[in-house]
């Protein structure tokens, strides 16, 4: 049995002290005695996860498909590679929310606050505040100006929920088009969608960061195995 | 018997004098007896489709053929929150669609005319998009539409404006291709298909059509 695994960081571990051990796809896998598949990428977004479903790889060859989207303000581009956007710790945003240009609504989905003790999201934004990271400054310089402007004159919330329904319907679809059983999972609590599975932890399965830890993971694959 | 249409200026019948009479999805449509609903869009782009089919239509089954006619890969769309729509992202495809976007700045680009929004996307073509980029894209919009329509047992004829001999090594295959210079229609002044060119369009239909069990 070979179970085909995608989403963020929380899928693929992130904060785990052994991830490869711990993560819940693991431990899935070793309760099925199932071959484990893990393409998850730390800030990824559900359009690589629409495209590595898609384009870079077979489903057909997998037995079952478990998908962790996560927040659709997040996309990406091609530069010589696959590049991430990911508009959280983005300096000139917090400016442009200041100016009255982008909503608290949106903001707080661009910072991917869950709720208030999303301490990764807060500490982001003090960081932020402080002049300490600005990830677009330093990783896309040469397009700042294009994502600044897309982040708060182009996107909106009903950009963000049309986006996010494209994608579970396109994920729904294709594994159903392909016969191959599907557990699709989401880490946006905004959203208004119908998934198999929100992922929503109290703070003693989060570890320092907005992830779950080692409890919350074996959490997640327990809820999952019992919808399988 | 309704038939479901979507897609760019040449489905929506541009150009043509009588529209609603002479595109090629009415022609379709009164061969087979069939009720004609299109809703494609001049500019329109291959993400603006699927979204139609994915989420503007709540029950695609009501639809007994779906017939989609895609465009060139580097035309996206955002959501206008002035206008509260879809807006397409500033058509500088089109007719160069073919050479890198790069190169067609050269040709469009024209700063002074144009508001802010489209300067972005201006950008966006200059610095950001690539053609791998667009080519995976498309791929996926292809793929989302065929696997929505089969799993909804709704039989699906999908075209595209793209020449098939540029884009041979291309993964995603197509049922017709209206753009092909082989099978070049006749056209009105801005490169749309004429009355007579709809007609042939409507035939290599039809002519499909006949080859599906339907």
């Amino acid at each position: 049995m070979k179970i085909y695994f995608d989403g963020c960081s929380y899928t693929r571990g992130d904060e785990l002290d052994n991830p490869e051990e711990e993560r819940f796809s693991k431990i899935i896998c070793d309760e099925l005695g199932a071959e484990e598949t893990n393409l998850s990428l730390s800030g990824g977004s559900n359009d690589r996860i629409i495209r590595n479903l898609l384009v870079e790889n077979n489903i057909e060859e997998y037995d079952y498909a478990v998908i962790q989207m996560t927040f659709p303000t997040r996309t990406e581009y091609w530069d010589s590679k696959w590049r991430r956007i990911n508009p959280s710790g983005h300096k000139p945003l917090v400016k442009e929310h200041l100016a009255g240009n982008i909503s608290e609504e949106v903001m707080c989905l661009f910072f991917e606050y869950i709720d208030a003790s999303n301490t990764f999201a807060l500490d982001s934004l003090r960081r932020l505040l402080r002049g300490s990271i600005d990830r677009f400054s330093t990783k896309f310089s040469h397009h700042r100006d294009f994502w600044t402007y897309y982040y708060t004159k182009i996107c909106n919330m009903n950009y963000f929920h049309v986006k996010e329904k494209i994608h579970y319907e396109t994920i729904k679809s294709y594994c159903a088009s392909k016969d191959v059983p599907l557990i699709l999972c989401s880490i946006n609590e905004w959203s208004k969608l119908n998934f198999d599975y929100l992922m929503k932890f109290k703070k003693i399965h989060r570890a320092k960061g907005t992830h779950p830890n080692k409890i919350g993971h074996q959490i997640i694959a327990k809820t999952i195995l019992g919808k399988m | 018997m309704k038939i479901y249409f979507d897609g760019g200026s040449w489905c929506y019948g541009s150009e043509l004098l009588n529209r609603d009479e002479s595109r090629f999805s009415k022609i379709v449509c009164n061969k087979l007896g069939a009720e004609e609903y299109n809703i494609s869009q001049p500019g329109g782009s291959n993400a603006m489709m699927e979204r139609h089919l994915l989420v503007d239509h709540k029950n695609i089954k009501e639809f007994d053929l779906v017939i989609i006619q895609m465009v060139y890969p580097d035309r996206n769309e955002y959501y206008d929150r002035y206008k509260k729509k879809f807006e397409a992202n500033a058509n500088f495809g089109g007719r160069t669609s073919l050479v890198t976007p790069r190169e067609k700045i050269m040709v469009f680009d024209k700063p002074e005319a144009i508001d802010l929004t489209k300067k972005a996307w201006l950008d966006y073509y200059k610095y950001i998009y690539e053609d791998e980029y667009g080519l995976a894209y498309e791929e996926m919009h292809a793929t989302a539409i065929k696997s929505y329509c089969k799993c909804n047992n709704v039989p699906l004829i999908l075209g595209t404006m793209k020449k098939k001999k540029r884009f041979q090594s291309c993964k995603t295959k197509y049922d017709l291709y209206f753009n092909d210079p082989d099978n070049r229609v006749p056209r009105a002044s801005n490169n749309h298909p004429n009355e007579e060119g709809h007609a042939i369009h409507a035939q290599m239909i039809l002519n499909y059509i006949d080859g599906l069990s339907l």
